[in-house]
Order: C-alpha cells, then structure tokens, then sequence
C-alpha cells in the first residue's frame, strides 16, 4: 500500500473536511487496519470533538514538535474504535507552531507502525495548509455542490500541482439530492465540470450529522446514517475496491405531492 | 452634401468620404461643382468603412474619365475588399494611413504562448503578444494578453485581451464567464449565461459578439 498517507483538504472552510476525515478514519480502523488521524488545525482544533475524543488529550502535535514527547506517546487511542488513534492539535497555539519538515519527521516515525495516517488540514492555502500537504502521499479534497467551495477547491488544487503532488481525489460534501432535483443546488456533472478530478464518493446530505457530531460518534458506526454508508464505500474505494458511486436522484413522492397541494412544505 | 477634400504628399487632391456620406450622385455633382477648384489636379478618392460594389468603381471610373479637368490617381482606402477589388481591376488603391498603423500596433517581437493545461482558480498567465490555451479556464483564473486569447475548452474564468491596442478578440469553445475585458473595455455578462461557439472582438472600436445558442 503505497497511499498510506492521506491528506484532506478544501481550501474554504466548513465543508466537512475533519467529519470525512474522522469518519473515513473510523471506517478504515473498523475494517481492521491501524489508522492514525493528525489534525494539522492547530490553533482551531475540532478532530477530537468529531471523535469524541475531546476529554483524553493530554499531549498535543506542539508536544512532539517541541520534543516533549516521542509521537507515540501524544497518540490518544479511540474508545470505541479498536485500530483507531488520534494525533490532536494544540489549541493554545497557533500554525506557525509546526513546520512542513516537523510534520513530516512526525509522519515519517508513525509510518511505519500504521496502515494509513490521515492528515485533517486547515481551512485557507497559507502556512498551515502547506504543512499539511506536505507530508501527504494522496491529497483529497472535499467540496459542497457551490460554488465559493469548487472554486476554492480548484485553487487548492492548483496548488498541490504547484507543490508537484500527485492529482488529488474528489469527495463531493453534502449534496442535497431534493434541492438538485429543485435546480437549486449545482449536480455532480456541474462540480466535475469545473474540478475535473477523479470523484472518490458523493457524500449526501444527511440531517443527523450534527447530533453525531455533537455526540462525538462518526456516522460511520450507524447502519441508518445514509451519510454514514457513503463514507464506509470512500474507506472501501481507498482500499482500491471498486465500489460504484450511487447517482443521487430525487423523484418527488405522492407525499410531497400532496403536501405541496396543500401548500405545506 | 458636402464633402471634404485635402491636399497630399504626393501632390494630389483626396475627397473623404466614408460610410455615412458616401453616395454616387452626390460625389458626381460636386466634383462637377468643384470642376475649376480641381482643374489639372492629381485626384485620389478615399473611402473609409464602406465596401464599394463592382458597379460602384466602374461607375466612378467611367466619371473620372469623362472629366477632362482633372487626372484621377487612384483609390485609398481601409477596407481589404476595396483594395482587392480595386487591384482586380487594374486600378491603383492604397491602404489608408489608419490601417497602416493598426498593422504597425502588432510589432514583429510579439510573442505567441501556448499552455496545454487547464488553469486552475488563482492561476495568471501573461503574454506581449497571443495566447492559445489547450484546456479549460476555471473561474478564479486570469489570462492577460497583449493580443489575442483563444481557449480550446470552457472559458469561465477572467480574460483581458488586446492590452493597449485598438483591435483584438477572444474565442472560446465554450464560454461561460461573468466578465470579460478587450481592447480596455469591460464587457459583462448575464449571470449563469453560457454560450458556444464563442468569439469576441473589437473592431473599429465597436465591439461583435457572436456565438451559437447556449449549451443549457
């Protein structure tokens, strides 16, 4: 497995780019394999709420940089999770605080003792983003069906070209297929248009994202999530299976019909 | 009417005339008004922005002749076809000094960039001269260009053609950006409009759009 370090990124903030990493992090531990996830957000740490994880940390990334501890040592191990380790961010710093090369010494002790190391970068294209991608074999990027998103992704990916990375991966974040269906929400042929990147998996809209996020439990471990099975087929497709991608189509129901008859939307 | 008429530097006398007043009957009677003022001239007739017809030049010709007076030199004008027409049929027509120096505006050392890759949100590229572009411009992505810019793909991103020049133009394959600069004229667009087929230019200081109806 030559891909064993994964980079996610966006470039705008606030479209799932630490849920994805946390759930296809889960998804992957779930199958089996050891997987760390570094949240390279430092200052503005969130992995660990996402996980669930928040009241464990005791030694952060700033730690291991500052050489307090060795990498293993700042590792918090998932509760649930078996196979599942967090390397979380300091909050009381801020980016400059870990370098490009840092990260990659950090990388580069973990590698060998994990099947994949996931790295949730910041939002923006400045210093932190650079540190994150840095160290990545695979970069994906994650954008929502508009277009302040694709067109931040689009930088971003210009960027890792610059960087000489090799073409990132596609996640498409929160697609609302009734809104699509609407003419109110861009579809996966208008956001390829633009990226024009290999699409790893269309994560749909799900309305019970917050309370898993807000309980600390990724959507992955519920069977009824529909977010939830997106996310497990992402984790599978970087195994190299190949999973297709569902089309996510809406076709009103005699319901909604109905409830639009009535004028109750 | 009446026309204006100027001396040259080669000794000749030139009437201006041009698309809005160019009219035979008119020419004939006021040269045979101006018969003493031009009277053994050199005789050059210019014509700005209008196409003349067969008929046209050989009805000005047969004039010409029957008017003893004066020695007609020839034709000046800036439209091509004029002066093709005028070379087919053995008359001598000039290009006129504006187009001169409209053919001057493109020096020798311009350059011509080829970039065989789309250009991503936040990308520049920059040119004296031509651009060709074998791939998409994503919106967020600047081209400059001191002359022309044609994009083999989807144009949605921000093009400025012709940089300092009075003529130039834009194509595109597919076209779907909100703006859009030539010659230092800023051209809009309606919002989510898209358009085949693509092709922009300036003109004379008009500006001509053209394109096949829209893919949506």
């Amino acid at each position: 497995m030559a891909d064993k370090v994964i980079c996610i990124t966006s470039g705008k903030g606030g479209v799932g780019k630490s849920t994805v990493t946390a759930n296809v992090a889960t998804a992957l531990a779930m199958k089996g394999y050891k997987v760390v996830a570094i949240d390279a957000d430092i200052g503005l740490r969130n992995l660990d709420l996402v996980l669930g994880l928040e009241n464990r940390i005791v030694y952060d990334i700033v730690h291991v940089v500052e050489g307090v501890v060795p990498p293993e040592k700042a590792l918090v191990k998932d509760k649930r999770t078996k196979n599942l380790y967090l390397l979380p961010a300091a909050q009381t710093k801020d980016k400059s605080a870990v370098k490009p090369e840092d990260l990659v010494k950090i990388v580069e002790e973990l590698r060998d003792k994990f099947d994949f190391i996931f790295i949730d970068s910041p939002a923006g294209i400045e210093e932190g983003f650079r540190t994150a991608v840095t160290p990545a074999d695979t970069i994906i990027v994650v954008a929502n069906p508009e277009m302040a998103s694709i067109r931040d992704a689009d930088r971003v990916v210009g960027l890792c070209e610059a960087m000489q990375k090799p073409e990132p991966k596609l996640v498409i974040n929160r697609l609302d297929p009734k809104k699509v269906a609407r003419g109110d929400m861009l579809d996966v042929e208008d956001v390829l248009q633009v990226l024009n990147l290999d699409l790893l998996g269309v994560v749909p809209e799900d309305k019970n994202m917050v309370s898993y996020i807000n309980r600390g439990e990724p959507a992955v471990l519920f069977e009824e999530s529909i977010a939830g099975r997106e996310l497990r087929n992402i984790a599978e497709r970087l195994l190299g299976k190949n999973v297709p991608i569902p089309r996510w189509t809406y076709s009103e129901s005699f319901l909604d019909k109905l409830k639009k008859l009535f004028g109750s939307e | 009417m009446d026309f204006k008429l100027r001396g040259t530097n080669v000794i000749a006398i030139e009437l201006l005339t041009d698309s809005s007043n160019f009219d035979l009957n008119e020419i004939k009677r006021f040269i045979a008004e101006k018969r003493q003022l031009l009277k053994g001239s050199r005789f050059i007739l210019s014509v700005e922005d209008k196409t003349l017809t067969l008929d046209e030049v050989k009805e000005l010709l047969n004039f010409f002749q029957s008017v003893n007076e004066l020695t007609f030199c020839g034709f000046k004008t800036n439209v091509k076809e004029n002066r093709e027409l005028c070379i087919s049929l053995g008359i001598p027509c000039d290009l006129s000094t504006m187009e001169i120096e409209k053919i001057k505006e493109r020096a020798d050392n311009e350059e011509v960039k080829f970039f065989k890759k789309t250009l991503r949100s936040g990308d520049k590229i920059t040119s004296t001269g031509d651009i060709v572009i074998m791939g998409d411009v994503n919106p967020g992505a600047e081209v400059e260009a001191g002359g022309n810019v044609y994009v083999m793909g989807n144009l949605m991103g921000f093009v400025r053609a012709g940089i300092g020049k009075s003529e130039g133009e834009v194509r595109a394959l597919y076209f779907q950006a909100p703006i859009l600069e030539i010659c230092g004229k800023q051209v809009p667009f309606e919002r989510k409009e898209s358009y085949v087929n693509f092709r922009i230019k300036m003109k004379d200081g008009k500006i001509k759009v053209e394109h096949k109806t829209g893919r949506n």
